[in-house]
């Protein structure tokens, strides 16, 4: 017990001789001019990336919101554009065969048909391309975790800063235990991250060898 | 035939998210969908009433999406409500808990309409095999 309480006591007298050590030295060199310099640094990062949030989440959010106002007007354009084709389909053959020898109007009737009957198609493809517009916008989702998980790790970093002088050996250890765990946010760097599944063929390849 | 009133819930605390499958959704042809911001009013949201489909990311504040699956699943008025994993949690023991605690789905965020058509449409068309 009391050999244990000795070195305990050795050990930590050892420290603080060697924090102050370090903190004369520190001093020294203007060290504690750089801390608060850091400082300063760290809170304008902060401020960089909250811009960098608010500025992202307006681009999404006005993306979205064009997506949104124009679906349902190429619906419509889509929907009128077969009601039409279908009014002049519904033009009985001798009004038509009596315009053949009319090559401007016949022709004029011709290319209206065939517009209005490529209209929905087009209208599809345009969808397509809105809705890739759309879903491209969950960049925001993914962006915004790991900037909040900079921002965390930056105001950690900023409360911690003196601290971080002596009590090096427990960050180490919380951030060897953080990355056992389930909450890690988007894969940024899937070389470093061990096991990670980056594309949903990955995904699914597990889960059918897991039974599904 | 799928039925195009299934009772959506879509769970995720990034509202860009949840507007995104909302709007997918709805181009998949189903209008009855809503939202919730994390596990907890979810699970709130599923207990005060109806849904057939939930549509959860993991990671959120106040309760995440596994947890709020285990809760799902452990009562006995909602364990069988199909629960598709939407998430950019993509470790291989992310995918196994998912399993393991009966999610239905798991699609990793950044995801295309085609991913989520299709994942949507494989467990519709097991609910309608077990109906």
């Amino acid at each position: 017990m009391n050999n244990s309480f000795d070195t305990d006591k050795k050990v930590i007298d050892h420290l603080e001789r060697l924090t102050r050590v370090l903190h004369s030295c520190l001093s020294e060199l203007g060290y504690d001019q750089r801390l608060q310099l850091a400082s300063h640094e760290i809170s304008s990062s902060k401020d960089g990336l909250s811009y960098i949030v608010s500025k992202s989440a307006q681009a999404a959010e006005s993306s979205l919101q064009a997506v949104e106002n124009a679906k349902p007007i190429l619906n419509n354009l889509s929907a009128n554009a077969v009601s039409l084709h279908k009014l002049w389909s519904q033009i009985p053959e001798t009004t038509v065969a009596s315009i053949a020898n009319q090559p401007v109007l016949n022709n004029a009737l011709q290319q209206t048909l065939y517009f209005l009957h490529n209209v929905p198609d087009q209208a599809a493809s345009t969808h397509s391309y809105l809705t890739e517009i759309m879903v491209a916008q969950n960049f925001h989702d993914l962006t915004g975790q790991v900037i909040h998980n900079i921002f965390r790790t930056i105001e950690a970093i900023e409360h911690e800063m003196l601290q971080l002088l002596i009590d090096s050996s427990a960050q180490k250890e919380a951030a060897a235990k953080s990355n056992n765990s389930l909450l890690n946010g988007p894969v940024i760097t899937p070389q470093k991250q061990g096991e990670v599944f980056v594309n949903q063929a990955q995904v699914d390849d597990l889960l059918t060898e897991l039974g599904f | 035939m799928t039925d195009k009133n299934l009772r959506f819930l879509v769970v995720d605390d990034f509202s860009t998210m949840r507007r995104i499958i909302r709007n997918l959704l709805k181009d998949l042809g189903f209008n009855n969908v809503e939202e919730a911001e994390d596990g907890a009013m979810a699970l709130k949201k599923l207990r005060d009433s109806n849904f057939d489909f939930v549509v959860s990311d993991w990671n959120m504040p106040n309760m995440d999406g596994l947890t709020m699956l285990q809760n799902v699943r452990a009562d006995d008025a909602l364990k069988d409500i199909p629960v598709l994993m939407v998430t950019a949690e993509a470790k291989k023991e992310n995918i196994i808990a998912a399993a393991q605690a009966g999610a239905n789905g798991y699609i990793v965020k950044p995801f295309t309409a085609a991913t989520l058509d299709e994942k949507l449409n494989k467990i519709i068309q097991n609910m309608a095999v077990h109906a």
